[in-house]
């Protein structure tokens, strides 16, 4: 029984484990890694992602998947560059790039909850349709500008206080905010209750319908924020730039599920596995190894990741 | 109003073909372990079960049940809800290995690991939730695993349909063959079932209330189909409810109760009357506290003539005072869970009023509003639709029910508190739950200390006026049965209204005030304490 709980803590701390022997690995093959400029910059790389995966996984707590995020996204840069380049207002483009995202998570919600379309396949129909519709705007090309006012670099450029990049600076904000909501509040207590058990949570008062309803919304609005920060960063941005973070995002929040719960996917465990995503990107760059690398390493820690989680279970039941 | 006038009509028949209580000759039958001459074809015995015993986590399913049955005969599986026939076939079909005991077939001993194993010496089993692939034809699901085929590799479909178009002509029955199963009617698919069963070659059929979904000429061509393959030699095992159908097909009945062998007795020598004191058992007194009548005159609930959308209910009027403990009994499908889905808003409502409190209710409700009118259910189907398994622990599957009072007005839910109550609530006098931490898994817990958790969930919040409890004592041991009896006569004595489905009678004879009986979604009468009589009522359902 000891044995077992000594298996058990290590299970629940196994990421951060691999994520400080992995820094140790990479600082002493490379004298870069550890400085604090670079530590800065995985964090400041891992923001577009971590957005997206914070809304992913109010929908992946809800019981549900949503795959069209990253069309979402490539929507809200390809709006904001167009809007930039038409010289428009920047507060007024972004809240008209928000209400999109707000709109396309609401029509996500629709299809899944009004029209019971199971959402691992609706969401692949409106990343389609979605994407579809950026590529019209963007006529299939890539929409860039080199004359951006100094609002619109702000998110994705700006340095808070001489130090903090501010897409670091919008992550913590999401992040503290959506932790206390899904961990602390009542809402966030709904969210777990419908995802567990949907039918129960109905029998208990719950109305299931509108919580899941909700995630898509929340996510559909993170994806748009995360497309004004690639806007805003690169001051370019191509039809389909967001389908470049959907799998990680997805992966994240499943193997941030490890950490602390037993399989429960959490704002914490979520963050935490962005991280470990990203620094294993930066450190096998600065070691002169090359994506394909770490794609085999991301693949190979994923399924011993989520076995490890299925032993805990199996134990359990 | 076409389904209520044919659900009139069959009654009526039911009643008319066999007057209630006919007495036959009586003839005691023995002991069933020592008897050899039954059946009336053949003296061989097809199955022998010795001293089996299925225990499952805190649940004894079935307990040294023994029987033999001889090829050609048809044998009746009688028995309440959970009184164990469906593990009993469940064994011996190898779908649920046994704890105890041996199983024997055709004078073989067996030990099945898979289904498999009993198909590939001929048991088949049609059971009560069909099985059927939605997209396969009527031929192709017949002969699924055993395809004519042409030069090996090829499946045949010309020769698989010649095959089953000559089974169906041979049996009298007339189902489409050659269109999906999803098109077909629910009599149908069961028919294709029955048919699939048959075409294998079965030695011992075992079917589970196979004419559930069957209108009466289907069942005269299912009975044709059991007296033919009677004839032949074939054993045949029938789990029922209708207790006509008992006494028209079968040659020996067997009763089960809680989980054993009660008797086993020949068609003929006994009446309704003795199978359903077979079936209900008789020491039940001391299982029950002892029943105050605490019933005030101000009625917390009133259904007037409730007819629900899908007309599984029909015309239902039923009230429900303060204080008081009332019970709805019926079979399975009678209608009694779907009287408690209408009241809670699961369940559209298509004629007929919900009264709360002498305000009408509107008919068509959101999930949560009667919640917060004070009306809670606590469902039959624990697993799937009270407990919370993957992502909650105990603590927060009883404080989900309290979350307003944990929280701020920022809907911050305070762990603090929340640990509170859930020491608070779990250690009052009448729930005692019994748990190691407050951070387990509401799976490592016993059946009725689930309950309890449900239980606690929800009965002491201040605003609960009406609990509608679908089988309380669902799978619970008889120790926490009785708490949870005391529980609900406790609520009652503190005003609280109390509507309990239950298909175990005694239970609801035991701490009703009150209790109604429906069949096949009708009202079938009234009855008040003293007026309880286990049989009558039995007799009433059946």
């Amino acid at each position: 029984m000891k044995h077992n709980k000594a298996l058990d803590t290590l299970r629940k701390w196994i990421l951060p484990i691999i994520i400080v022997v992995m820094g140790i690995v990479f600082a002493s093959m490379s004298p870069t890694f550890l400085k604090s400029a670079n530590l800065m910059n995985i964090l400041n790389q891992t923001a577009i992602m971590s957005i997206m995966a914070i809304g992913a996984t109010f929908v992946i707590v809800a019981g549900e998947m949503d795959l069209s995020f990253s069309s979402i996204a490539s929507m809200s840069a390809v709006l904001c560059l167009t809007f930039a380049i038409k010289g428009y207002n920047a507060v007024v483009s972004w809240v008209i790039v928000l209400v999109i995202g707000l709109l396309i998570g609401t029509f996500n919600a629709f299809i899944v909850v009004k029209l019971r379309i199971p959402s691992m396949l609706g969401t692949i129909g409106s990343q389609i349709l979605v994407g579809g519709i950026v590529a019209w705007i963007a006529s299939g090309g890539t929409v860039w500008t080199s004359k951006f006012s100094t609002l619109f670099a702000v998110p994705g450029r700006a340095v808070v206080l001489g130090f903090f990049p501010f897409p670091v600076v919008i992550l913590i904000v999401i992040f503290v905010i959506c932790l206390i909501v899904l961990d602390k509040t009542v809402l966030g207590r709904y969210f777990y209750a419908v995802g567990g058990n949907a039918r129960a949570a109905d029998h208990a008062g719950i109305n299931a319908g509108n919580i899941k309803a909700l995630s898509f919304v929340i996510l559909g609005l993170l994806a748009a924020v995360a497309g004004i920060v690639i806007a805003s960063k690169f001051a370019s941005s191509t039809c389909n730039v967001g389908s470049g973070y959907l799998f990680p995002a997805i992966i994240a929040v499943y193997l941030g599920s490890i950490f602390l719960k037993d399989g429960v996917p959490n704002m914490w465990g979520t963050i935490v596995a962005c991280l470990f995503l990203q620094e294993l990107s930066n450190g096998f760059s600065l070691i002169g190894l090359k994506y394909w690398h770490e794609y085999v390493t991301q693949g190979i820690v994923m399924i011993l990741a989520i076995a490890m989680q299925m032993a805990g279970k199996r134990k359990k039941r | 109003m076409r389904k209520i006038r044919v659900l009139l009509e069959k009654q009526k028949k039911i009643n008319g073909e066999r007057p209630a209580g006919d007495h036959r000759t009586l003839d005691q039958y023995g002991d069933p372990l020592s008897r050899k001459e039954v059946g009336t074809m053949s003296q061989e015995v097809a199955l022998e079960i010795k001293g089996l015993t299925k225990q499952f986590p805190g649940v004894v399913a079935n307990e040294d049940v023994n029987l033999t049955i001889e090829k050609g005969e048809i044998r009746a599986i009688m028995g309440e809800n959970g009184a164990g026939k469906s593990t009993l076939c469940n064994m011996i079909t190898g779908l649920l290995p046994p704890t105890k005991g041996e199983i024997f077939f055709e004078g073989k001993k067996v030990e099945f690991r898979h289904p498999k194993d009993a198909l590939a010496v001929g048991i088949r089993m049609v059971y009560q939730d069909r099985n059927l692939i939605a997209y396969l034809t009527g031929t192709q699901s017949i002969c699924l695993g055993l395809e004519d085929r042409k030069r090996k590799y090829f499946i045949d479909e010309k020769k698989m349909h010649e095959r089953t178009a000559a089974i169906c002509r041979d049996i009298g029955a007339d189902v489409p063959l050659n269109v999906p199963i999803e098109e077909l009617s629910v009599a149908e698919q069961q028919m294709i079932e029955i048919i699939r069963a048959v075409a294998h070659d079965p030695k011992l059929l075992i079917l589970d209330e196979p004419t559930a979904s069957l209108g009466s000429a289907e069942v005269e061509i299912l009975f044709g189909v059991m007296r033919r393959l009677k004839e032949s030699g074939v054993a045949i095992m029938i789990i029922t409810h209708k207790l006509d159908e008992v006494f028209e097909i079968s040659d020996t009945i067997t009763i089960l109760r809680n989980g054993r062998l009660v008797d086993t007795v020949k068609n003929g020598t006994v009446d309704r009357m003795e199978v359903a004191r077979m079936m209900i058992g008789k020491d039940v007194s001391s299982q029950f506290p002892a029943v105050v009548n605490t019933a005030k005159k101000e009625k917390v609930l009133e259904i007037q003539s409730l007819t629900d959308e899908q007309e599984r209910i029909c015309n239902i009027n039923l009230d429900v005072h303060r204080g008081e403990v009332v019970g709805i009994y019926g079979l399975l499908g009678s209608g009694r869970t779907e009287i408690l889905e209408s009241v809670y808003g699961l369940r559209g409502i298509k004629e007929g009023k919900v009264i709360l409190n002498g305000k009408k209710c509107p008919n068509k409700k959101e999930s949560g509003d009667m919640v917060k009118r004070g009306v809670l259910l606590i469902p039959e189907d624990r697993r799937h639709l009270s407990v919370f398994r993957d992502f909650y622990t105990i603590r927060e599957n009883v404080s989900i029910g309290y979350l307003d009072k944990i929280s701020n007005r920022f809907g911050m839910i305070s762990k603090k508190k929340e640990k509170e109550l859930f020491k608070n609530i779990t250690s009052r006098e009448d729930l005692r739950v019994k748990f190691a931490r407050d951070d387990q898994d509401i799976e490592e817990l016993s059946g009725g200390n689930q309950q309890k958790l449900v239980l606690g969930r929800w009965i002491y919040r201040d605003n609960l006026e009406l609990l509608l409890m679908d089988e309380p004592t669902h799978g619970i041991d008889v120790g926490v049965k009785y708490d949870i009896y005391v529980l609900i006569r406790n609520l009652a004595a503190k005003g609280k209204g109390i509507l309990v489905v239950s298909s175990e009678l005694p239970e609801l004879t035991g701490i009703c005030d009150r209790l109604y009986i429906i069949k096949e979604g009708l009202f079938k009468g009234e009855l008040k304490r003293e007026e309880f009589e286990n049989e009558r009522i039995l007799e009433m359902v059946l």
